[in-house]
């Protein structure tokens, strides 16, 4: 469904630099490139009115480099400038006393700032080895796979221009692209060509495969950038949607088509210029099956109270665990509909005990994706800090960095934290059915994971400071490999625990919530150190699931405070069964919330 | 940047960072006639280079932390080249041609030069 050819999207750069030479230059001689600006008019800067004096082009120190990234997530690669001649109030907080040098470095800092929150960003500094004083940054940048100097080439656009695309292409290519997890099986090796293949057309894509098995994740970071489009990439799960709400969310409604109704552009139209998932699409209704089939023939929508209707341009994926032919046979899915799909050339995605030999590498890739963003990545921050395997915020700073290793640590250098999985718990991970596929998998690894940080974190809080080194500092500095501080042990009892305790992942839980509110009193009354009933914040989200995790947080949270962190009274307030099984699938889902054990007291 | 060096390599890093990076910005990306629409950040690059001062002061600044280094045969051909950039920013302010192409040479030199610096204190490994 194309009417219009497709502008590739251009890659965006976010440029941070306290002055705006940079900034100058790209703009007269890189206009090939979208830029990341702090405000809201339509770009490019170099042709806005507003252009004289702005100094919203660009970020000029780390605060604002994070709020150009929170409006830019989309950022392609970042173009970092190393020396800061900001006032101390604007620097990172640093034990560094000497301001000059803090001044000279601070962009060795602001990276390993931004790395706390954006791993695998690729960021170009803006200077040369000779400039940098080298040794000063060595040890941070030694140990970051996506930094690259630019050298003699920061203030020469043509060179430049060269060192952003082979910068962009390397991350395109690079054999975890979108940090999706292939393997090597046969299936995934079809998989991915297929999907990459398919994904440059103009053809509808149908994604099957059952729960769990990464049909969401292919859509959003393979087939979306594979298409090259410029616009959003837009998600509706049409499982989580009450029915009556479906026709609204999806093609937009007018003002007064209803109650309450509004101006809204539907999710077809947010998502014109890119990419449409339309995920669990076996439940959409025989009526808005039928108005689908009729988009999809005339590539346009008409809102909800509206008779024109509008053109949209996106690029559609329908994704479903059942089967569909079959509901084509039971008469519950219409079969023009369907075969507008392209079901012949629809994608498998095979469950995870067809591939049980990617468990490894999967294994692998799940631990490094655990700590490479969010709560979980700022905790290996502090472990590392604790640990003194990387010094305070002052630059140069090792970023956090974890990985795995099966069976014993490989000889040589450890870089951030090694986790070991005994090769009897990959056996029994090999054993277990998981019905949740992948996504099972790599909550269990995420949860063990985090479990054993969160263990050693806590045992090294409870030392004296001054014996949490192993070796003291000035040794610790650089990656040793008989460091133990190092190596951390996923150990095979707890991973026996989480398979015996891990409830089968369920398909689409069932939804009550019909309409969206500030405030919703959710009924508890099964606690028993409590009051029956509790106010929980909604808060809205960008998707459902994040609203809903979002609420289940604030439950466990309150849940930990009136437990007094005790996980099997949790457990007993939550579940039925083995209190001590409960209290261990309890600790799993509370770390899986981005939730941290507390001392307690 | 503000603040004194420590060492004589820092000044050294200091002054590629201050004055060669800057000043040869415009420069490297071009050649031939300068296009308008160039000239005033070509002239930014030498005349406005550190904290709105130009390229000689911020060298005369931090030549005394120099050591050694500020009788290097680099630094001198920078500093004369920049000197000679200095006697032509009338001309240069004035947009004329000739002087916006003799002033692309000057700053591809001190550019040059002070990159060639920095590169060879790097490689001694001076304190």
């Amino acid at each position: 469904m194309s009417p219009r050819p497709e502008a590739p999207r251009r890659p965006k750069l976010l440029i941070v630099d306290d002055g705006d030479r940079y900034v100058e230059l790209a703009h007269a001689l890189l206009r090939d490139y979208d830029y990341a600006t702090r405000c809201s008019l339509p770009g490019p800067c170099w042709s806005c009115p507003a252009r004289r004096g702005c100094t919203l082009t660009h970020a000029h120190d780390a605060r604002e480099a994070d709020a150009a990234l929170a409006q830019h997530p989309d950022v392609d690669v970042v173009l970092l400038d190393v020396a800061f001649d900001v006032p101390e109030a604007r620097l990172l907080p640093s034990t560094e006393r000497d301001l000059a040098r803090r001044q000279r470095l601070q962009g060795i800092a602001i990276l390993a700032h931004l790395r706390r929150a954006r791993g695998d960003l690729p960021v170009i500094l803006m200077t040369s080895e000779a400039e940098l004083a080298y040794e000063d940054a060595a040890e941070a940048l030694a140990v970051d796979e996506f930094v690259t100097l630019a050298g003699e080439a920061a203030f020469d656009a043509r060179a430049l221009s060269l060192l952003i695309e082979r910068v962009l292409a390397r991350r395109r290519d690079a054999p975890a692209s979108g940090g999706y997890a292939w393997g090597t099986t046969p299936a995934m090796a079809r998989l991915r060509r297929d999907a990459t293949t398919l994904a440059r057309t103009s053809l509808p894509m149908l994604l099957v495969g059952e729960t769990g098995t990464g049909k969401s994740a292919l859509a959003e970071r393979v087939i979306h950038p594979a298409t090259q489009r410029r616009g959003p990439f837009v998600a509706v799960d049409l499982s989580a949607l009450p029915e009556s709400l479906v026709a609204a969310e999806l093609f937009g409604t007018a003002r007064g088509a209803f109650s309450g109704a509004v101006d809204r552009p539907g999710r077809f139209e947010q998502a014109s210029g890119g990419t449409l998932l339309l995920d669990e699409i076996g439940n959409l209704s025989p009526e808005l099956q039928r108005t689908l089939l009729l988009v999809l023939q005339d590539a346009r929508v008409t809102r909800l109270g509206e008779s024109s209707p509008r053109p949209v341009d996106v690029k559609l994926l329908a994704a479903t665990n059942t089967d569909l032919d079959d509901a084509v046979r039971r008469g519950a899915f219409r079969a023009d509909l369907l075969a507008r799909l392209h079901p012949a050339a629809r994608l498998r995605l095979p469950p995870l005990r067809e591939r049980s030999a990617d468990l490894p590498e999967l294994a692998r890739a799940f631990v490094q994706r655990a700590f490479a963003a969010g709560p979980d990545r700022a905790l290996l921050a502090r472990y590392l800090e604790l640990a003194r395997l990387a010094p305070p915020t002052h630059a140069p700073t090792e970023p956090p960095h974890a990985d795995l290793a099966l069976g014993r640590p490989p000889p040589g250098p450890v870089r951030g934290v090694l986790f070991v999985l005994a090769t009897a718990s990959l056996r029994a991970l090999a054993a277990h059915p998981f019905s949740g596929n992948v996504r099972e998998l790599e909550l269990l690894l995420r949860t063990a994971a985090v479990s054993a940080l969160s263990d050693a974190l806590t045992a090294l809080e409870s030392r004296p400071p001054d014996t949490r080194a192993t070796p003291p500092l000035p040794s610790a500095r650089k990656p040793t490999p008989l460091d133990p501080a190092r190596v951390i042990p996923l150990p095979a009892r707890l991973i026996r625990e989480l398979l015996a305790a891990a409830p089968p992942m369920p398909a689409s839980p069932p939804h009550s919530l019909s309409a969206p509110a500030q405030n919703a009193i959710l009924d508890t009354p099964r606690m028993p150190f409590s009051t029956p009933a509790h106010t929980f914040r909604i808060r809205p989200g960008d998707t459902a699931h994040a609203v809903a995790a979002d609420l289940e947080r604030q439950l466990y949270e309150r849940l930990y405070t009136e437990s007094n962190g005790d996980f099997t009274v949790m457990a007993k307030a939550l579940l039925t069964g083995d209190a001590t099984k409960n209290a261990r699938r309890v600790r799993l889902r509370f770390n899986q919330l981005g939730l941290r054990v507390r001392k307690r007291g | 940047m503000t603040g004194t060096p420590t060492s004589h390599r820092e000044a050294v890093a200091r002054l590629a960072h201050d004055v060669g990076k800057y000043v040869g910005r415009i420069a490297r990306n071009v050649d031939g006639e300068v296009p308008p629409a160039l000239a005033p950040l070509l002239l930014k690059d030498v005349y406005e280079t550190h904290d709105g001062r130009p390229a000689l002061a911020r060298l005369a600044a931090l030549a005394p932390a120099l050591g050694p280094y500020a009788e290097h045969p680099c630094l001198l051909a920078a500093r004369d080249a920049l000197q000679r950039a200095a006697r032509l920013e009338p001309a240069a302010r004035a947009l004329d041609p000739a002087a916006l192409r003799a002033l692309l040479d000057l700053a591809r030199e001190v550019e040059s030069q002070l990159r060639a610096l920095a590169r060879a204190v790097h490689d001694e490994g001076a304190p």
